[in-house]
């Protein structure tokens, strides 16, 4: 039951950063290999913000905003000429990215471990069953879940939302019906950092910050975009789901082939669909 | 209104456009023809600003727009119907048809006056209709940006003769309106019913322009170019 539940929190984690990772790469083509980046960035400034003023309540609202400035600053300065040149000079781009964003994270911060204490009304424990779970991961699965309705919604129910999910489809011809494709290239792009960054702050309490941390996330994300199908949120989100269960289950039960399950687990949904879960075929 | 002079473009190394030049005057109906590989899709592409090309000159009202972005172009005013519809299939019939809407005579009620079908299937997927349905969703969408030029991409591609006919009645009914109109098609009755003008593309040059009455009985020109015998 309990590992159930952290299957659960962690699989939330890695749905908030693999569907900005998914609509990037299905609206914008781009594979974003410093998406991780993102998730160590925003775990950071979530430190420092935390730290400085005390609240990790204005940390989770604040450093996913300053890395979703970051990210819209480096989808218009770098991305943007790249786009005529086709995916291999943006993977490129953004696998140096990675290189930037862990010196500069060293730099700044160091190479320690370091982590911050859920805030007070998160702090116990509860009776579940015959065992206790920490509040703060019942709390990151019930984030998670809001955040993914909240999502869908506007991507199901705005204008914006509409112009998003055309564009994964069909972003040449969006652009011929007058919409300004580059706006919400960069939009898109803000936003899946953003989201990034928020799952950074929520994890900090929980797996703690180290340089190393998106390099590492970032092959789970990609795995679990790869599961759920490229550019869309339902995808993502079964993705985590299955992923999340899988790789606690097997760091619990075999923990010396935790990595060979959730390769395992990715080698058999690609068997049997390889578009994903959700995918749909290229055109 | 639109004046294509002698355009040049590439995709890669393949020179598709060799100094393609065509015009169209407020209200008129162009059609362009030729034989696949010609090079006319291209030239809608290159209009619409998906292409850019490498020489020779896109006038719109008289200022030069190519290079500009689509959808900076399709903000003066030109619609598109694109080759193989082009809908967005991750959004409902209703989603689609508004998906560029801008303000004009045209509204979603006038377009579903027009398609009474397309409002019974409003919350359908869009790739759920019928090939006719999904080509007048295609033309719907583009009026509703409101454009006072329609480009039309091989409108009748793939559609029964019966749906064919339909279209015809469409594309007459909008001409009636006044609305300027390119349409390549590879069906040649069709666009010697609808256009005022017919141009025949070539090896991406326009070898030939006349009335669609002088075409109907150029037998070499159909000969030569439409492989009409």
């Amino acid at each position: 039951m309990a590992q159930a539940l952290n299957g659960l929190e962690y699989g939330m984690l890695l749905f908030l950063l693999s569907v900005g990772l998914t609509l990037i790469f299905g609206m914008l083509g781009v594979v974003n290999l410093a998406h991780g980046s993102f998730y160590a960035l925003g775990a950071y400034a979530g430190i420092a913000v935390a730290v400085f003023t005390g609240s990790f309540w204005l940390a989770l609202c604040v450093a996913p905003l300053v890395v979703a400035g970051v990210g819209a600053a480096i989808e218009r300065s770098c991305l943007r000429p790249l786009y005529a040149r086709g995916p291999n000079a943006q993977v490129l781009l953004t696998f140096g990215f990675i290189y930037v964003f862990d010196d500069l994270l060293r730099w700044l911060w160091g190479s320690h471990v370091r982590s911050v204490a859920p805030p007070a009304a998160l702090a116990g424990v509860v009776a579940l069953g015959p065992g206790r779970f920490p509040v703060y991961r019942i709390f990151v699965i019930l984030f998670g879940l809001a955040v993914a309705l909240l999502l869908w919604l506007a991507l199901e129910r705005t204008r914006l939302g509409a112009i998003v999910r055309a564009g994964v489809w069909d972003a040449e011809m969006a652009a011929g019906l007058g919409v300004n494709v580059a706006r919400v290239f960069t939009a898109v792009f803000a936003a899946g950092a953003g989201l990034a960054a928020l799952a950074g702050v929520v994890a900090v309490p929980i797996q703690a910050a180290y340089p190393g941390m998106g390099v590492e996330i970032l092959v789970r994300t990609l795995i679990v975009v790869v599961i759920g199908g490229l550019g869309s949120l339902e995808g993502s989100l079964a993705g985590s789901l299955i992923l999340g269960q899988a790789e606690t289950f097997g760091k619990a039960w075999l923990p010396d082939s935790s990595m060979f399950i959730i390769y395992g687990v990715m080698a058999a949904v690609l068997l049997l669909r390889p578009t994903g879960l959700f995918g749909r075929a290229l055109r | 209104m639109l004046e294509v002079d002698a355009i040049h473009t590439f995709y890669g190394e393949s020179h598709v456009l060799d100094g393609a030049s065509l015009e169209v005057s407020r209200g008129q109906v162009v059609a362009l023809l030729g034989r696949n590989g010609a090079g006319k899709t291209t030239l809608v592409r290159s209009i619409i600003g998906f292409e850019r090309p490498r020489r020779g000159r896109i006038a719109w009202e008289g200022a030069a727009i190519q290079g500009q972005p689509p959808y900076a172009i399709a903000r003066r005013g030109v619609g598109l119907v694109p080759q193989g519809r082009r809908l967005f299939a991750p959004l409902s019939v209703a989603e689609n048809l508004v998906f560029g809407a801008r303000p004009g005579p045209w509204t979603a009620d006038r377009v579903y006056a027009l398609f009474p079908r397309l409002r019974e299937r409003a919350e359908q997927g869009a790739t759920t209709l019928s090939g006719g349905e999904q080509q007048m969703l295609a033309i719907g969408r583009a009026l509703l940006t409101n454009p006072r030029l329609l480009l039309l991409d091989e409108p009748s591609e793939g559609l029964a003769p019966l749906i064919v006919r339909e279209l015809g009645r469409v594309l007459a009914a909008l001409k009636g309106e006044g609305l300027a109109m390119l349409v390549v098609e590879q069906n040649l009755p069709l666009a010697l019913r609808v256009a005022d003008r017919v141009n025949v593309l070539s090896r991406g040059r326009v070898v030939y322009h006349g009335s669609p009455g002088e075409l109907a009985t150029d037998e070499d020109v159909k000969r030569r170019y439409l492989g009409i015998q």
